[in-house]
């Protein structure tokens, strides 16, 4: 962070749609100059009618800049996931939709292609402002410069924390504005899909007097509950506060009724505490929300405003009892995931952000682990109101660069400044749990890196002392050393530990399954947990997680397939007698997905993610088929990976072939049978985690395993043979949609035979045609290697399925969608945004 | 009742105190053994696919962090009776074979 800053710490948190009732109605003056008029308020949206530009710009940071020929767009906007140019007809061409072969972050950032880009906005505000305006960017990737008619306001390095500038000294009050943002991801600097340019939302705070409540000055903390209710503290910083002025904090229930309220006189800080009666407690299965409303005022004016959701929830660890949420025991169900939005990019959305916590949610996951930086308030907001728990993580690197142009470069200047805005604008979701600072860092167990470990833990448990700091470590911890009374964690000066976790209350382990046991005998009161681990390992992870209470959970590597780290959950065919050779770890172009998700780039359900069904009790019964290899070959994972199986009996061309079944059950015997015959019995024995293979002959027609415990079925499941392919199906996830700009409507797309069932080995061109006030802003599939573009009206299905999204143009009315393609039915769907 | 937990920070940082150090395959880090060239050379001779891992760019930041003992997923010599060998040469070195830190 550099320049001319707010003080981030020092400002409101202005979550998404938080006081958006205060409005900005654009101006439709020059058609080539978009300009918008702001009114007093916080949190006003500030997401429309920017121009964009990729690539360099010479001067167009200053006001008289012509801009008319860039390009207008709204935000949230990535421009990596963007074509680079048309789609080529050559299979071999090097660029394919917005991937490159030479792009320089290659496998790690998944081909695509960073860059310089520039956005500028027009805008005006009616009546001037007295007080004092302020703009908010919830995250640029990365590296941006922002200038307000040609001053420059301020530089940050971080892509992912929030960052405000004062625009008050450079306003031209009544008149036009011309805010201007310069955006480099340049170089090597990003181990995964990072997305480029204004990628979150951007809201201005127009307040009509100097004094203000502070940026993020609201903090809740739930000391205690019990005795029929739950004693909360209320703090809430107030800038240039001046003699009476008063703060007035409220608390509502979900239903709107006033359970709480109080009113102290205004200082540079206060703190109220207050006693809410018979509390609904939030937890991952009841997730309730309180609201606290903070109001700034002199005698009945309110100056300031700050909505809050609150959860009331205690959360305690110990190596005893394990973790507890309101004191009942919990395990931390839990997935790993980067923060794009598959076939949207790394672009914020809401809606998408909602639906990949609904996702997670319907896959039984409680906890997830965004990686390895600050998500979107819209995505911890959503996690709050589904009770998805979240290990809040900062920093994949500290001093030491795992790429060239990476965040180690700004470390030393920034951490404290990009640390303090993780917690302190984050510090109010129920959902957060605990905090880690760090990834497997490079220097972590050398004198400086344990320095920095204290430093980092140390200030973080002076921003927010009610919330344990882990990490997450791979390899080796490293020696062991004592710290003293000065530096220890409470409790612990004067005991011996390792230096990658001497200062760290709760430790995450990487991939070190086969570390648990033996360090938990070295380490009795050390809670752990897996902050990663292969997908492969989840029976096995779980199985020692229920016994174990001081092991709280594990976290797949990952939940979600994202973009970058390209293939590194691939599977790959070697001949039979290589198969105990060292797995492949990374994917070669066209490869662009990791491909270790449970859940795939548009939402649907993987193998690994059916066998986790039935270790976690989603389901008692799950089967896949593994996909016949040609002779001589077998198919070998990677670490992340997962056999190629799929739930389905349909393998045309391997009549007579014997194939691998497996089956994933609770039961402890299990039946197969094909076409109603009986092919065999078997039974689950403890040692086979849940899973047991059988070898069945492919034949058209039925493949049905019942799964039995105790002599008693306790469920069935049925693979049928599917038809030619016949028709496409559209089917939108909801039949409403919002009309904003800010609303998306996700409309599944499928390959299905005659009967309705869809083809799961289907690979169709399909042409979308849309009519009606929704653009179509993504369209694609799954597939992990690059085909093409995701936002043209055509694509290729993968798996039998794509994805197509919509973004409402901002009026109601009725969207019409058809598809086509050549030698099927078309399909076709409509919704209503409203 | 419940009473919500509290992690206060603590007064300021002091070094924490090295515990005795004896080197081996399961509490030395790859580093550790690279910055004792004798040690190194036992390594590498009971297991000399370790050299390609720790001269890839991308495992060069890490080498603090792995043990040998991290990485046996990737070495298909590395077996319990390989370590044993190579820990009872280890022990053998001098005392002053102390890894840099």
């Amino acid at each position: 962070m550099r320049g001319m800053l707010v003080d981030r710490r020092e400002v409101l948190l202005a979550t998404a749609g938080a006081a958006s009732a205060l409005l900005i109605s654009p101006s439709r003056g020059r058609a080539m100059q978009a300009k918008e008029r702001a009114r007093t308020g916080r949190g006003q949206p500030f997401d429309l009618d920017w121009r964009f530009r990729r690539g360099e710009v010479e001067g167009a940071q200053a006001p008289g800049f012509d801009d008319g020929a860039w390009r207008k767009i709204d935000l949230p906007h990535d421009w990596s996931i963007e074509d680079l140019q048309p789609q080529p007809s050559d299979p071999e061409a090097p660029i394919r939709g917005p991937f490159d072969r030479n792009a320089i972050g290659g496998t790690a950032t998944g081909f695509t292609v960073g860059g310089e880009g520039w956005y500028r906005k027009r805008f005006s505000l009616r009546p001037p402002p007295k007080g004092r305006v302020e703009i908010l960017f919830e995250g640029v990737y990365m590296d941006s410069d922002v200038w307000l008619n040609g001053h420059h306001l301020g530089a940050h390095v971080c892509g992912y924390t929030p960052f405000a500038y004062d625009l008050t000294p450079h306003l031209a009050a009544g008149a036009d504005n011309v805010l201007a943002v310069r955006v480099r991801n340049l170089g090597q600097n990003s181990r995964w899909y990072s997305g480029s340019g204004i990628y979150r939302h951007v809201w201005l705070d127009v307040l009509p007097e100097p004094a203000r409540i502070a940026r993020w000055g609201v903090g809740i903390v739930v000391r205690r509950i019990g005795d029929g209710g739950a004693d909360v503290e209320i703090s809430t910083r107030v800038q240039q506060h001046g003699a009476g002025l008063t703060v007035l904090s409220r608390v509502r229930d979900e239903r709107g009724r006033v359970v709480a309220e109080g009113t102290v006189a205004a200082a540079a800080q206060v703190t109220q505490s207050m006693r809410i009666p018979s509390p609904r407690l939030w937890s991952p299965d009841d997730p309730t929300l309180y609201m606290l409303e903070s109001q700034l005022r002199r005698g009945a004016v309110v100056l300031d405003r700050a909505s809050t959701p609150l959860g009331i929830r205690i959360v305690t660890f110990d190596a005893q009892r394990g973790m507890a949420i309101n004191g009942v025991p919990t395990k931390l169900r839990g997935g790993c995931i980067h923060h794009d939005n598959g076939l949207l990019g790394a672009a914020a959305f809401d809606a998408a952000e909602e639906r990949k916590v609904q996702l997670l949610k319907a896959r039984g996951f409680n906890a997830v682990r965004p990686s390895h930086n600050l998500f979107s308030p819209a995505f911890l907001g959503a996690c709050d109101r589904h009770g998805l728990m979240v290990v809040e993580e900062t920093f994949d690197v500290w001093r030491e660069h795992k790429r060239p142009e990476d965040y180690a470069a700004d470390f030393d200047q920034d951490w404290r400044d990009d640390l303090a805005a993780m917690v302190q604008s984050a510090r109010n979701h129920p959902s957060i749990i605990m905090w880690s600072i760090g990834n497997e860092i490079p220097e972590r167990n050398t004198p400086s890196g344990v320095e920095t470990q204290w430093r980092l833990a140390n200030e973080v448990h002076a921003l927010d002392p009610t919330r344990p700091v882990t990490a997450a470590i791979n390899g080796f911890a490293g020696r062991l050393v004592t710290p003293s009374a000065n530096t220890a964690r409470a409790g612990f000066a004067g005991i011996a530990d390792q230096t990658s976790v001497v200062f760290l209350d709760l430790v995450g382990y990487n991939y070190k399954l086969a570390d648990y046991e033996s360090d938990h005998r070295r380490f009795p009161s050390r809670v752990l947990f897996g902050t990663e681990s292969f997908p492969k390992d989840v029976a096995a992870i779980w199985d020692l997680t229920e016994r174990s209470p001081w092991l709280i959970g594990d976290f797949v590597w990952t939940a979600m397939d994202y973009l970058g780290e390209a293939g590194i959950g691939a599977s790959t065919l070697v001949s039979a007698d290589a198969a105990g050779s060292p797995r492949p770890q990374m994917g070669a172009w066209p490869w662009v997905n990791a491909f270790c998700g449970d859940i795939d780039l548009i939402g649907q359900q993987k193998a690994p993610s059916r066998a986790r069904d039935v270790v976690w009790g989603v389901s008692a019964l799950e089967m896949g088929v593994q996909r016949p290899a040609p002779e001589g070959k077998v198919d070998l994972p990677a670490l992340w990976g997962w056999h190629d199986e799929q739930a389905s009996w349909s393998w045309p061309g391997a009549e007579g072939r014997a194939l691998t079944v497996r089956i994933y059950t609770s039961g402890d015997q299990v039946e197969l049978r094909l076409n109603e015959r009986l092919l065999d019995r078997k039974a689950v024995a403890a040692a086979d985690l849940k899973r047991i293979e059988f070898t069945a002959p492919y034949e058209p027609g039925v493949l049905e395993a019942i799964a039995f415990r105790e002599g008693r079925e306790i469920a069935r499941k049925r693979l049928s043979t599917v038809g030619a392919p016949a028709a496409i199906r559209l089917t939108p996830e909801r039949p409403m949609g919002g009309r904003s700009r800010g609303d998306l409507s996700y409309v599944a797309v499928e390959i299905v035979d005659g009967a309705g069932r869809t083809v799961l080995d289907a690979s169709r061109r399909v042409e979308l045609k849309i009519a009606g006030p929704a653009q179509l802003i993504a369209f694609g599939s799954a597939n992990p290697v690059a085909v093409g573009s995701y936002q043209s009206f055509t694509a290729r299905t993968w798996s039998g399925r794509a994805l197509a999204i919509l973004r409402a143009r901002g009026h109601a009315g009725r969207v019409e969608l058809e598809a086509s393609a050549e030698g099927l039915r078309a399909g076709s769907a409509g919704l209503h945004l409203a | 009742m419940l009473i919500a937990p509290c992690y206060p920070p603590a007064v300021a940082f002091e070094q924490p105190v090295s515990a005795p150090y004896v080197l081996s395959l399961e509490t030395a880090s790859l580093a550790d053994l690279m910055s004792v060239p004798a040690a190194w050379a036992i390594v590498l001779r009971h297991l000399p696919s370790l050299q390609p891992i720790v001269s890839a760019p991308m495992m060069k930041p890490h080498l603090g962090n792995f043990t040998v003992h991290s990485l046996a997923a990737f070495m298909p010599g590395a077996k319990p009776e390989v370590y044993a060998a190579i820990d009872e040469e280890l022990a053998r070195l001098p005392q002053a074979a102390e890894p840099r830190r």
